[in-house]
């Protein structure tokens, strides 16, 4: 046996002493050196950054006590790490997790973490957990943490800025939508708490899965699949990203494909082969699991089966893909590197453009971006407004967002609102208008609703000339009616016309059934000027049944009891 | 021979269809007509370049595609950046400029294919994630973060990372709506812009694709990037200079 501490006796009657020789009693707390403690060691800003990474966890916490909710009801920690690992488990598949699946998932364990409370409570604490690892606080961007760095400089202090991300969202192409994914930050903190090399991980991943399953602990083994499986999503990505950046600019990773790209591809391959293999044997493992009579063990075994094959085909799809990325390299080499050489002045616009401008401070890349967007325009002619034109739209109620500000902020779009008035009364205004012909008098316009051949209720002829009025008023003069404003513009649109122009030369409408002015209506501001039409005398059946309707410049409609 | 008044009435009409990048005079026989002259009688031609001169205004390309013009900032027909749609703070301008420099890049990722006129595609989705890792390459990056330098935190690519590839809205919201609080927002809004000015064409087989057409070529080859360029060139000499005068050492 090894001994690791040998003692010695101290010698009789010499008082203890301390290897530097000064005596025991005179010991004093000593000042803490340089190099005796962790602070100062170059791994420990790394543990300081690994720990952080439960920061925003922990501030949710904290968050979390501010809101409404009982005390020590819902359990933050666990519902952050249970979204991690919903979105991980899906992660890389057809189906990645939607904010919406996620969202779902969390409320119903909140629902059944505290059952009496209401649902609405559940679904807040769902988007409270999701915005949280979202980062929505902080615009969806990365957390951002400054720590001290003790070790970098010999007796100095740096600050250093630890900025990460736990989920995000994408936008998936191919389902119009976006998913979450989890960071390899987030995955890291929630496997370990450490950074890790994807391939090791991979191959501890697999020992455990192996031991999982001659133990018969399906359960576990499943959760090992499915990590290996998100383990060699990551490899592919990597290796996907060195083969699109080839084809694009083979420079960009030129010093890569130097160094480190021919090692990677070459234990890209032999871990593929070994993960083939490993895949193969676990399968072997499961298939006597298959026969099992225990449902749960069945089930377990059907899904790591599952599980397997799909990552044997990734593996496969993987590894057609290495073997071909040395004749990538070939072809673009000789695509991209021997094809005429640009004039020498010409600048590169990658290395002596791009990379520079984003490495220059805000102020000086500013100034550069503005310079080349004006470089990049042709002339910029600027539109005058005509002045007839402009007065006329200073004066018109702005219809509603233009297109282009529609594409600026999305709009909440909620289900159309029911139509207040039915088409059959729109229908009478309307066909008044075309009938009657503008320019014309309101007074005419009110007979000839009265006096619409098409619609046999009188009731709906009266309606439809009250519509009538209630949109000669609102062309003549619009008030802010809040939310329904947009919704006036449109009906009164919608009956006299896009350009329609109202105006009053002092004409009464006859009494006693109505009051107020004849007001004229023009089809256009320019029809406005021409001679005012006649008006037309309104008789008794024309006039409201119940109390007269006063119609006043400036004002709707206005109804007193007789 | 001097030029008439038809002549001029000409040099107007051609300035007038040059004003309007997305015309080509192969739609136009007039344009096509008074363009055919510019190329080939040379006192109109010279008489069309002392106008535009006038104007701080310079001919780049007078091909098929129409007769390009490049302006320069002093004249009043220069193009702000905040003309741009869209753009309220400084932030966006920034962003929206390291956006169109990106676009000029990953389009020719070098000089030589500056000169080759083929046709670029871009993809929002793709070209956000190049610039985006682009960016993230460049922040020092180790497991125990990123030193923070002496000048502070003003890198112009960290206006790039700072922002969210895709935000969006709440409840859901519509898919294929994004919100200004993200990248893939202002490469849009900046592509949707170039296809205003006759620069790009959103790709029909794709969605989110589009084409760099060549006027965007000939205006990055013949006046954008030999300029910015020259700025930056500039900036490195100043910056070396000043570390020359405090250390004595020159700048890499």
């Amino acid at each position: 046996m090894d001994v690791l501490f040998e003692e010695e006796d101290e010698p009789a009657g010499e008082p203890a002493r301390r290897l530097d020789g000064r005596p025991l009693e005179d010991e004093r707390p000593l000042e803490f050196e340089s190099a005796g403690l962790s602070v100062y060691e170059p791994s420990f800003p790394a543990r300081v950054a690994a720990f952080l990474r439960f920061a925003p966890i922990i501030e949710t916490v904290r968050a979390a006590r501010h809101k409404e909710w009982p005390p020590d009801t819902y359990d933050v920690v666990t519902l952050a790490l249970a979204v991690i690992d919903m979105v991980v488990a899906r992660q890389g598949l057809d189906l990645e997790a939607t904010r919406g699946d996620v969202h779902a998932a969390v409320r119903e364990l909140a629902c059944r973490a505290a059952p009496d409370r209401p649902a609405e409570e559940h679904s807040e604490v769902g988007a409270f957990v999701l915005d949280a690892l979202l980062n929505r606080a902080g615009r969806e961007g990365p957390f951002r943490y400054v720590t001290s760095d003790y070790a970098a400089r010999e007796g100095g202090h740096l600050r250093r800025q630890v900025p990460f991300s736990l989920l995000v969202e994408h936008d998936d192409a191919s389902r119009d939508e976006n998913v979450l994914r989890a960071t390899p930050d987030a995955i890291n903190a929630l496997i370990g708490g450490l950074d890790f090399d994807v391939e090791d991980e991979q191959v501890a991943t697999e020992l455990i899965l192996e031991r999982q399953l001659t133990r018969g602990a399906f359960d576990s083994a499943r959760k090992s699949a499915e990590r290996a499986r998100l383990l060699s999503v990551r490899l592919a990505d990597d290796l996907d990203r060195v083969l699109k950046q080839t084809r694009r600019d083979l420079r960009t990773v030129e010093s890569e494909w130097t160094s480190t790209v021919p090692e990677r591809l070459d234990s890209a391959r032999a871990h593929i082969r070994e993960r083939l293999r490993a895949e193969r044997r676990l399968l072997d493992s499961v298939e006597s699991a298959l026969a099992s009579q225990d449902p749960k063990v069945l089930t377990a075994a059907l899904r790591i089966d599952r599980l397997l094959r799909e990552c044997q085909r990734r593996h496969e799809d993987l590894h057609k893909r290495v073997i071909g990325a040395r004749g990538v390299f070939l072809d673009e080499q000789e695509r991209q590197s021997f094809r005429a050489p640009a004039p020498v002045d010409r600048p590169d616009p990658h290395r002596q453009v791009l990379q520079p401008t984003l490495e220059l401070g805000c102020d000086d890349a500013s100034a550069l971006t503005r310079r080349f967007v004006t470089d990049m325009c042709g002339p910029h002619v600027r539109r005058l407004p005509r002045l007839y034109r402009l007065i006329n739209d200073l004066w018109t109620r702005p219809a509603g967002r233009e297109e282009a500000d529609e594409a600026i902020e999305e709009i909440e779009l909620a289900e159309a609102a029911a139509p207040l008035v039915g088409p059959a009364v729109t229908g009478v205004a309307a066909r008044a208008v075309t009938s009657a012909g503008l320019p014309a008098r309101l007074s005419t316009l009110i007979h000839a609703c009265h006096h619409d051949t098409e619609e046999e209720s009188a009731e709906v002829r009266r309606q439809g000339s009250e519509l009538l009025c209630l949109a000669v008023l609102w062309a003549y003069s619009p008030e802010d009616a809040g939310d329904d404003t947009a919704l006036a513009d449109d009906l009164m649109r919608s009956v006299l016309g896009p350009r329609v122009a109202v105006d009053t030369d002092g004409t009464r409408l006859p009494p006693p059934a109505w009051a107020g002015d004849d007001l004229i209506v023009a089809p256009d501001p320019d029809t406005l000027a021409d001679t005012p039409p006649a008006p037309t005398l309104l008789t008794a059946s024309s006039a409201p049944p119940a109390f007269p309707a006063r119609v006043t410049v400036g004002r709707l409609i206005e109804e007193e009891p007789r | 021979m001097s030029l008439t008044q038809s002549d001029y009435t000409d040099i107007g009409t051609l300035v007038g269809w040059a004003m309007r990048p997305t015309q080509r005079p192969g739609r136009t026989p007039e344009y096509q007509r008074v363009l055919s002259r510019y190329r080939s009688e040379n006192e109109l031609r010279a008489a069309t370049d002392a106008f535009l001169h006038g104007l701080s205004v310079h001919v780049l390309s007078d091909g098929d595609y129409g007769l390009v013009l490049g302006v320069e900032p002093e004249s009043p027909l220069a193009f702000r950046i905040s003309d741009m749609a869209g753009i309220t703070d400084d932030r966006q301008k920034l962003l929206a400029g390291l956006i169109l420099t990106g676009l000029a890049a990953y389009a020719y990722p070098s000089a030589e294919e500056v000169e080759d006129d083929r046709v670029r595609r871009v993809s929002e989705l793709d070209f956000d994630l190049w610039l985006r890792d682009l960016c993230r390459r460049l922040r020092s990056h180790d497991a125990a973060g990123e030193p923070i330098p002496e000048q502070g935190l003003d890198d112009a690519w960290r206006v790039y990372l700072d922002m969210p590839s895709v935000v969006q809205s709440d409840a859901g919201g519509k898919p294929g709506k994004l919100r200004r609080s993200c990248t893939r927002y202002w490469v849009r809004n900046v592509l949707g812009w170039l296809n205003g000015q006759g620069m790009a064409r959103p790709d029909t087989a794709s969605e989110g694709g589009w084409t760099l057409t060549e006027r965007f070529r000939v205006h990055a080859k013949e006046i954008a990037l030999e300029r910015a360029y020259t700025f930056i060139a500039e900036i490195q000499r100043r910056a070396a200079s000043a570390n020359g005068t405090y250390d004595g050492s020159d700048a890499s």
